[in-house]
């Protein structure tokens, strides 16, 4: 599996797991994009992770917040329709 | 069989341990300065960096190991190759370009003391062919002309990533820096019928806007050499892909856009196929040594036009007669360091200590491995993965002192002082200057501030402009460091 999806299914599993089954279908809505197959998702993927590793850790309005904005971020990004390669 | 690497690390604290000193102590400890007889002509060859990349090796290093060739009575001099053009704006795919970006980036002769040559001529078709049987995927290289008439090679190297190729190191200076243009199109796969981007690239088509919603369509055109890309007056595109040579210079245009997908087997291929190019220079140089500083280890590698902050902390210097051991003696190291809090590696999830960092923070794409190169050259014979690495000490501070006069300070300044004495004793009773007989110093030491206010005398308020006894008009102020208004920084930091 590509590393983008991994890191996004551990998310969603953390964010679904802390009661936020919304914020979860968000990104399960993203999951299949190219984006999550190449390594450009890799880098927001890990951090909506970490995001939902501190969610659930206590489910503080900062931290919804915080996994709210990546999640925000990602469905902003994630609609790019190739990769840029380096 | 095991190879043996000779290291420094990057912590310095005197000249001795500086990263330049530790350059030719690696250099002579690896036994590389025996590799070089008098009259030898000595290629030193290294990455000149890109337009805008500033991660490349300062041209000291080069200059420090031209400076030891010399004394050990060779001709060095230092040199790169013209690359593909794999941008539809390159900049070093020409001799010209590449000097002129070579030289914006400090690489010139006055600076290496020595030449510094495009090794393979204006266009980049001055090389010379050799054959290599013994290649997982090559049969033939084409070794750059100025390299493979050299009776000598020092490969001088910085290790980082690289998007095709996962690292940059010894192996890649040789199986790409050391080919011609034409023995790039070859490490590219260039006309291959399986592994080259005319056909292994899948083709989207559809995925183009058109004209009028892609403003800058006319690069589909304008980015290939050979004109093999048309965009129709019905906004199809047409792409004659059977003449494709692998330039790499559409990728940029078309991956972005989603018409290229790209293909993992090209990107494998090509890291195959420089550790067999790798063996075709060395079977054609007759004395090759390796140089590797492991600094400013960037990710995307110094052909980008761009340099990110580096993955790793600086690592130090090696050096090896083997290619894939002093390879495989960077890829340990950086795999044993933590990763930069902020950098690429931190991003992609892997900055831990004892991760793997290049596969996903050096490739483009995903299902590389830092080791495909390296394997490569394992199996055609070039060298070996095992090593034992040996811990250099500092050669002393005598070696390193400033060589054009060696002389201590009385002897070289007394009689020059004595005619142009540059401290006024002349002036304030023999102090010299205008000074406070004493301050309170430590007033200026918090770090949340002074504890002392601002006098009312002082003369430079901090905002570019001088008022009071020495402001504007006043006799002998000459403090100029900028005009009111051209400041651009707008950040305010209150404290």
């Amino acid at each position: 599996m590509p590393r983008g999806q991994d890191l996004l299914d551990e998310a969603i599993a953390l964010i679904s797991g802390a009661g936020q089954n919304e914020l979860a279908d968000r990104l399960t809505a993203q999951r299949e994009k190219f984006f999550f197959k190449s390594l450009a998702g890799v880098p927001l993927a890990n951090k909506v992770k970490k995001a939902g590793t501190a969610l659930s850790g206590d489910g503080t309005d900062g931290t919804v917040e915080a996994v709210e904005a990546l999640v925000s971020e990602i469905e902003d990004k994630a609609d790019a329709p190739g990769t840029v390669l380096t | 069989m095991t190879s043996d690497v000779y290291f420094m690390d990057a912590r310095s604290d005197s000249a001795d341990t500086s990263l330049i000193a530790k350059t030719t102590t690696v250099f002579d400890a690896a036994g590389l300065d025996k590799l070089i007889k008098p009259g030898d002509v000595v290629a030193i060859k290294l990455h000149c960096g890109e337009w805008n990349s500033s991660a490349y090796l300062r041209p000291v290093y080069a200059r420090a190991i031209a400076d030891r060739v010399k004394e050990l009575g060779g001709r060095p001099f230092v040199c790169d190759t013209t690359t593909l053009t794999y941008s539809p704006f390159s900049t070093r795919a020409t001799e010209l370009d590449l000097l002129q970006t070579a030289e914006r980036n400090g690489y010139s002769s006055a600076v290496l003391g020595c030449p510094f040559i495009v090794a393979d001529g204006y266009v980049g078709t001055s090389d010379y062919r050799v054959d290599i049987p013994e290649g997982y995927l090559l049969k033939e290289a084409y070794v750059a002309q100025a390299i493979a008439a050299a009776d000598v090679l020092i490969a001088l190297t910085h290790f980082k990533g690289h998007g095709m190729g996962v690292i940059g190191g010894a192996l890649k200076n040789l199986g790409i820096g050391a080919q011609s243009k034409r023995g790039k199109f070859n490490v590219h796969m260039g006309g291959h019928p399986k592994y080259g981007v005319g056909a292994a690239v899948k083709f989207n088509p559809d995925a183009f806007t058109g004209k009028e919603n892609d403003t800058e369509w006319e690069l589909i055109e304008e980015a290939c050499p050979i004109g093999l890309f048309k965009v129709t007056d019905d906004n199809k595109i047409e792409w004659d892909r059977d003449r494709c040579m692998t330039c790499l210079g559409c990728l940029g245009v078309m991956n972005p856009r989603g018409i290229f997908e790209p293909n993992q087997m090209l990107f494998d291929a090509t890291d195959i196929a420089i550790g067999d190019a790798a063996l075709g220079v060395v079977k054609t140089v007759p004395k090759v040594g390796f140089v590797t500083l492991a600094i400013d280890v960037s990710p995307k590698c110094d052909c980008a036009g761009f340099s990110d902050m580096p993955i790793v902390p600086n690592l130090g210097v090696f050096a090896s007669a083997d290619p894939v051991a002093i390879d495989q003696a960077c890829v340990d190291a950086v795999t044993e360091s933590p990763g930069i809090p902020g950098s690429l590696s931190e991003e992609m999830g892997v900055e831990g200590a004892g991760e793997r960092k290049f596969d996903l923070a050096g490739a483009a794409i995903e299902g590389l491995s830092e080791q495909t190169t390296i394997n490569t050259a394992v199996v055609n014979g070039l060298g070996t993965r095992d090593y034992e690495l040996h811990h250099v000490e500092p050669a002393g501070p005598d070696k390193f002192r400033f060589p054009y006069d060696k002389r201590p300070t009385r002897q070289r300044f007394a009689r020059m002082f004595e005619k142009f004495q540059p401290f006024p004793f002349d002036r304030h009773d023999g102090r010299g200057y205008d000074r406070l007989e004493e301050v309170d110093i430590e007033a200026v030491k918090p770090h949340d501030g002074p504890t002392v206010g601002t006098h009312s005398h002082a003369a430079y308020h901090g905002d570019g402009t001088s008022h009071g006894p020495n402001g504007h008009g006043a006799p002998g102020n000459q403090w100029h460091p900028g005009e009111e208004g051209t400041r651009t920084h707008s950040t305010t930091h209150e404290h």
